[in-house]
């Protein structure tokens, strides 16, 4: 029996690897094999081929059986690939107070790594702060899991987001095929986001989309006269909150609604992640769904 | 629907306050670091301007807070059918001539003064309220009834019943009763006609004979005694000095005597505590102004000044002089036996002070003939109906106006503030984080 600790318990802690360790030790207990299905020897399951794929990996005999294109996948035994690409815009700085999307990004972040490295596989990192890409090869062992989570401590917030340099420059920069999860509010130009995605799909990476929110940002609980400050522009704009509460929650649905449905379409997996979720069970839900961990091990935050 | 203080009104501009405070006093809108406007701008924002109440609902509660407590003050009263009735019935002054003159005969035994009450009684009667001022100068009592009617709402109606014999009634007194309020004048006995010869007898003796053209006042002789309604108490070894002070007042005296009578008890008089204890408040109005007439008697102020009070002489009752140092000299004490007015002096008998005190006293008792009484002549009626005007109903004063109708008003205002609360402390504060609006909306 293990119990996930809340985000706020998680996201206090100010040492990152314990932070990651505490979240990764609830996960552990359900882990039985690797979450992230890389192109090894020992078969898995076939899926759908997408361009890019390598054709050695195309099953030539269903092929002849069904007249349809299926890429045998085989679970990653070792030496597999991730990289982490951070978002690290202003916008993440959200909100001020309590637990940031970039602490909990950061916390979720330090917990894949460490997961990841823990099995024996190699992990890096590309994040973009302040116009400027800070890149972690994708590598195993204690010391770069260290390093890495060493520079997620020191990065901060701020400047734009180039979704086109950040996801692109981390999966050019894994030597081969791997997995790429992205971890970002996604609140810059969709349908740059969304090809960049798609891209990188294509060319062969196992992508995932870890979208973080903020509960302000779902719930929009405010009233009266409100001057909002885009934290990225600096733009700011006075408007009556109370009036419009209902038509920015429905634009927020739609948005992260777009949102999924791309990652679907684009065979993309997706998870929304709450930052008054505790990182644990975030974690698990996300991995449960790639079938990397048991559901029936799952264990609830006490209320 | 009539309003009892329409001025009040004037506190509409209150209502200006809470417009000002929403429009200008609301809170600067606490800038909120927020991930991005895309979405915001996306949705159309609903711009707030500084030209804008901040909130409709609670501006519009505090406004009717303001003008419930306005309209109350302003003492609103529901016309109703009786109220209604009731105002087209006037509310009179009835002032009522008991001059000399009016002692004229007027047939059956009755004289003038007579039939003026009379009539006076029959207008009450009809009146939804009023009074009866008896006096001897109708003309100076025009103000003080004039102020009284002010206060009414509704008909009101000024009646002066008198022979207008004389200067009764000027044009003048009547230039200051305020429009609106009715003039009637009726003249006691009917019409005037020349005055016919006729003789009064007053009460105190005196004989007054009218005539068309001559008017002659005679006294008896044996009244013209000065001080007959005067008592003297004092100490046996004071009667030289007493009997003296007596003299000196009867020689400087042509009084008319009447039936008024008053004591004097000086310091030393045996009886005098005894009879401090005995007396009684003043019972004639005569009483009063003879107290008053002795406060008014520069003689007496002038000669107390220097005048040393006897050692150990207490003068209860109301001061009617005091020396430099603050001693009362004469008091007015009460009044024996129901007609007798009782002095206290503190000047010793036979100082120039207790002089004084004799001599005003003898003056103030006097009930001389107003030598005006004696003029024949009279106000005639076209001019008395020139000087009258019909009552007209005005806005109502409101000073005896109970307002049952306003307390709702004053309940509704209270029910509103009660609202007003609720509102308040409802609306979450402009620019709070959500946490804290989730916060103070849960508790």
């Amino acid at each position: 029996m293990t119990t996930v600790l809340s985000a706020d318990v998680v996201t206090a802690i100010d040492d990152l690897e314990l932070a990651a360790r505490l979240v990764v030790e609830g996960l552990r207990a359900g882990s039985h094999r690797s979450p992230f299905h890389g192109f090894s020897a020992e078969f898995q399951q076939h899926r759908p081929y997408r361009v890019g794929d390598d054709l050695k990996y195309l099953d030539w005999k269903l092929l002849a059986r069904t007249d349809r294109l299926y890429s045998r996948q085989f679970r990653e035994a070792t030496s597999m690939a991730v990289m982490l690409v951070l978002d690290g815009s202003a916008s993440m700085a959200f909100p001020d107070t309590g637990i940031s999307k970039w602490r909990y990004a950061c916390v979720l972040a330090a917990s894949l790594a460490h997961l990841v490295s823990g099995q024996g596989d190699g992990v890096g990192l590309m994040a973009m702060t302040g116009g400027r890409l800070t890149y972690l090869p994708a590598r195993g062992g204690r010391p770069h899991l260290r390093s890495l989570i060493a520079t997620l401590e020191r990065l901060a917030p701020a400047g734009n987001w180039s979704p086109a340099r950040g996801i692109s420059r981390g999966a050019e920069l894994l030597k081969r095929r791997g997995v790429v999860l992205v971890l970002s509010d996604f609140q810059d130009d969709e349908g740059a986001i969304q090809r960049e995605l798609r891209r990188v799909a294509r060319h062969g990476h196992d992508v995932a989309m870890l979208q973080v929110a903020a509960p302000d940002e779902l719930a929009f609980p405010y009233a009266g006269d409100v001057e909002f400050v885009d934290l990225e522009s600096g733009e700011r704009r006075l408007v009556d909150a109370g009036a419009i509460g209902g038509a920015y929650r429905r634009a927020f649905g739609e948005f992260l609604s777009r949102s999924r449905d791309a990652a679907l379409r684009d065979h993309v997996d997706y998870a929304l992640m709450r930052t008054d979720v505790p990182p644990g069970r975030a974690l698990r839900d996300f991995l449960v769904r790639r079938g990397g961990v048991s559901d029936t091990h799952r264990t609830r935050a006490p209320a | 629907m009539t309003w009892l203080v329409p001025t009040a009104f004037a506190g509409l501009l209150a209502l200006a306050v809470p417009i000002l405070v929403h429009l200008f006093g609301r809170r600067q809108a606490r800038p909120q670091p927020f991930p991005s406007l895309r979405l915001l701008r996306a949705v159309r924002p609903t711009p707030a301007t500084r030209s804008r109440p901040s909130d409709v609902w609670l501006l519009v509660v505090r406004g009717a807070v303001i003008a419930a407590a306005v309209a109350a003050l302003a003492q609103p009263r529901w016309t109703t059918g009786d109220r209604a009735a009731a105002a087209r019935v006037p509310v009179r002054v009835i002032v009522v001539d008991t001059s000399v003159s009016m002692a004229r005969p007027a047939g059956a035994g009755r004289t003038h003064r007579t039939v003026a009450l009379e009539s006076a009684s029959t207008l009450l009667d009809s009146a939804r309220a009023g009074m009866i001022v008896e006096t001897a100068r109708p003309g100076a009592t025009v103000g003080g009834a004039a102020s009284w009617l002010s206060g009414r709402s509704g008909l009101r109606e000024l009646v002066i019943v008198s022979d207008f014999q004389g200067d009764a009634l000027r044009e003048g007194d009547l230039a200051t009763i305020p429009p609106g309020i009715g003039i009637r004048l009726v003249r006691a006995g009917g019409g005037i006609g020349p005055l016919p010869d006729t003789s009064v007898v007053l009460e105190n003796g005196v004989h007054v004979a009218i005539g068309a053209r001559s008017t002659a006042a005679t006294w008896p002789a044996a009244s013209r005694s000065g001080d007959a309604g005067l008592v003297i108490l004092a100490a046996e070894e004071d009667r030289p000095a007493v009997s003296a002070m007596r003299a000196a007042v009867q020689a400087t005296s042509a009084a008319t005597p009447g039936p008024r009578k008053a004591a004097v008890v000086f310091p030393r008089y045996a009886g005098r505590d005894a009879l401090g204890r005995r007396l009684a408040p003043l019972a004639h109005p005569w009483q009063a102004d003879v107290a008053i007439a002795m406060r008014r008697y520069r003689a007496l102020a002038a000669a107390s000044r220097a005048t040393d009070a006897v050692d150990g002489c207490i003068a209860p009752g109301t001061p009617l002089a005091r020396n430099d140092r603050g001693s009362v000299i004469a008091s007015v004490a009460g009044a024996a036996g129901g007609d007798t007015l009782v002095l206290f002096s503190c000047a010793p008998p036979g100082s120039l002070a207790a002089t004084a005190v004799l001599a005003g006293l003898g003056t103030s008792l006097q009930t001389g003939l107003d030598p005006r009484e004696l003029d024949p002549s009279v106000v005639a009626d076209d001019r008395l109906r020139q000087w009258e005007r019909p009552a007209t109903e005005v806005a109502p004063g409101g000073r005896d106006e109970s307002s049952p109708d306003g307390r709702w008003l004053w309940v509704a205002a209270l029910v509103l503030l009660g609202v007003e609360e609720w509102l308040r402390r409802r609306a979450p504060r402009v620019g709070r984080s959500g946490r804290e609006v989730a916060d103070a909306r849960a508790a």
